[in-house]
């Protein structure tokens, strides 16, 4: 035996199944990633050229005991990923002082550890050839000095 | 037009809904340790690199202070551990709905936004509409099919707008021929899938076996019961394998994978199984007496 819906209920939900599908579609189709979470499935949805370069973003520092260190893009870290900064890193690179978030989540998650006093942003860049990697070199993006 | 009502509202066992109900709801919490996690560390910075997601635009919400993000949690988690019983399951899955798309929406308002949360934010907000239900149930409702329905289309949405934005929107159809996958292993490849960038034919052939499996995800929701488990396995498996080599879990996707089980079966086994440890325990003391 089943338990029917009322024609009511029935209109209801066609008619919300219809905008959700509606908003996907939309958003699949021309709609940004800002329209989470019916935005487009970008994740590895881009071309890599077979003889082109891989690019690895990491962010370093020099602290109060003096010492150059990783910094954690991680939630058990300082809770910004790794792939928030790449995605953000044109704005970074227009305006360094955005590194001060790093900065701040670090006092204020660990202010028993080193405090960052210089942050560098670094791009490890690892040429491919048809599609194996060769050996790696840095660059560095972005420094600043925390203020 | 009724064609198409019919296959939305087709009337599934109550049971199979209540089941996959308790998993949702024990599985939401877990997300925000397991997926999610950076949400209360982000607070903690400053609010320079918050760039939130349409939905929080809309509503002006500002960057999230510690304190806020760590209520949301504790309300996301009494919610919904209340919800998995199933008493009041449908004011509180209220509740976790509108706080848990809060929370993921904040989640992917820094910069990176992921698109494995597309089938649970379908399900937290499906499960309040279904009155009623227990594992217990053995009735079939039209309410709990049209539910379960949309978590199932999510699930397959994932995967085929996938293919469909490697292959029509961003990658075009030169992306078969690209070297997406030697990129994610050189960035991400544990040592199991380190050894496989000196074999690129090997990546690529996985390549193109990721999109195939991915374009053919729609199938699923066509096929029978035994069909559908090993779709189910074999997708799952396919989800293990990207952690094991890329250290990519798609944990609430694999969670809304199991839609597609007849979960009812586990529901009667459980109770089979508790009706004898009942039995079995009343003969002991009856023995002993």
């Amino acid at each position: 035996m089943a338990e029917s819906l009322s024609k009511r209920g029935r209109t209801l939900r066609l008619i919300a199944t219809a905008g959700a599908a509606g908003a996907i579609c939309y958003g699949t189709v021309g709609g940004a990633e800002k329209m989470f979470p019916a935005g487009p499935m970008t994740q590895y949805a881009f071309y890599v050229a077979p003889n082109g370069q891989v690019d690895s973003i990491q962010v370093f520092a020099d602290t109060t005991a003096g010492t150059y260190v990783p910094v954690h893009l991680s939630p058990s870290g300082i809770g910004v990923k790794r792939a928030d900064i790449e995605i953000q890193l044109p704005a970074i690179e227009r305006d360094p002082s955005l590194l001060r978030t790093l900065a701040v989540a670090q006092r204020r998650l660990h202010p028993d550890q080193p405090q960052y006093v210089r942050l560098y942003v670094v791009d490890t860049v690892i040429p491919l050839r048809d599609r194996v990697p060769r050996p790696s070199y840095r660059k560095v993006l972005v420094t600043w000095s925390v203020t | 037009m009724n064609a198409i009502a019919q296959w939305w509202l087709r009337p599934v066992p109550l049971a199979r809904f209540a089941v996959l109900r308790t998993i949702v709801y024990l599985f939401v919490p877990i997300d925000l340790f397991a997926r999610t996690a950076q949400v209360v560390p982000q607070a903690y910075g400053s609010r320079q690199l918050y760039d939130p997601v349409e939905l929080l635009a809309a509503i002006h919400q500002p960057a999230p202070s510690p304190w806020f993000v760590q209520a949301l949690r504790v309300v996301i988690i009494v919610t919904s551990l209340a919800a998995a019983t199933g008493r009041g399951s449908r004011l509180f899955g209220w509740i976790v709905a509108l706080a848990f798309l809060d929370w993921c929406c904040l989640a992917m308002s820094y910069g990176k936004v992921d698109h494995d949360h597309l089938a649970i934010l379908v399900a937290v907000f499906v499960l309040p509409t279904v009155r009623g239900g227990s594992w217990r149930s053995h009735t079939d409702s039209e309410a709990a099919g049209w539910a379960l329905r949309c978590i199932e289309v999510a699930v397959i949405a994932t995967y085929f707008l996938s293919a469909y934005a490697k292959f029509v929107r961003f990658g075009h159809p030169h992306w078969l021929l690209g070297a997406t996958f030697s990129w994610a292993v050189v960035r991400r490849g544990t040592f199991v899938a380190t050894p496989l960038l000196h074999h690129p034919l090997v990546l690529l052939l996985a390549q193109w076996g990721l999109f195939a499996l991915e374009a053919l995800t729609p199938l699923v929701l066509f096929l029978g019961r035994r069909g559908r488990i090993w779709a189910v396995v074999a997708l799952e498996s396919f989800h293990l394998i990207t952690e094991a080599t890329i250290r990519i879990n798609f944990l609430p996707l694999m969670v809304c994978l199991l839609v597609f089980l007849p979960l009812e079966e586990f529901a009667a086994w459980t109770s089979r199984f508790l009706l004898w440890q009942r039995h079995s325990i009343q003969g002991h003391r009856s023995a002993a007496l």
